[in-house]
């Protein structure tokens, strides 16, 4: 249990200096790219919650929030590079 | 048993915190996406196997779920990388001044790739 508290403060540090990376970003690209890690800090950090708690109330909001965050950033890698969020002409 | 999986749990936190520190220090955009893909692709499989394996054992059954989502990401983390890279080369984010060679810029580097 020790291993999983420590596991859990690397990942919060880890997700802080993620989160240094989207304030400091200068382009939008560095913010979308750090938020799209950040994501992926918290799917960790529910994982390994769930799990030092002996439940499995978090893994569905695993898949939803991998899905979302997902769709999040083709969002924005979409805006860059045409300048609409979801272009209808063209699928 | 256990103990295992808490040390694969241990293990992949580390390498998202190396991921992380990468996120900081290196120079641009092309050089950040690599740290980036650290966390997303080996940090969360580590640790997906690890979760996987701790809450079937605390539970009694073998539960897929967790190691569901962590696959997804594992697939769709490099798609989003690339996705980063070329939006940030189109949006004209500077490429740091020690880059060698930048095969983009001559010919087909302002051409849709569809």
């Amino acid at each position: 249990m020790i291993l999983l508290d420590l596991a859990l403060a690397v990942l919060g540090l880890s997700l802080g200096l993620a989160m240094v990376r989207v304030v400091l970003g200068p382009s939008v690209a560095d913010r979308a790219m750090a938020l799209e890690a950040a994501g992926v800090h918290l799917i960790a950090i529910m994982g390994v919650w769930s799990v030092r708690g002996g439940h499995t109330d978090f893994f569905d909001a695993m898949l939803v929030l991998a899905a979302v965050s997902f769709v999040g950033t083709l969002g924005i890698a979409s805006y860059l590079r045409k300048g609409v969020p979801i272009d209808g002409d063209r699928g | 048993m256990e103990i295992v999986a808490e040390l694969l749990i241990l293990a992949a936190a580390l390498w998202m915190l190396v991921g992380s520190i990468g996120l900081l220090r290196l120079p641009d955009v092309y050089n950040r996406l690599h740290a980036s893909g650290i966390a997303g692709t080996v940090g969360i499989l580590l640790l997906g196997l690890g979760v996987t394996w701790l809450a079937s054992l605390q539970q009694g059954v073998v539960l897929i779920r967790p190691l569901i989502a962590v696959l997804l990401i594992f697939f769709i983390s490099p798609v989003s990388t690339h996705v980063i890279a070329n939006a940030a080369y189109r949006s004209g984010v500077p490429l740091e001044p020690q880059t060698i060679r930048d095969d983009l810029a001559r010919g087909g580097g302002n051409q849709r790739s569809r």
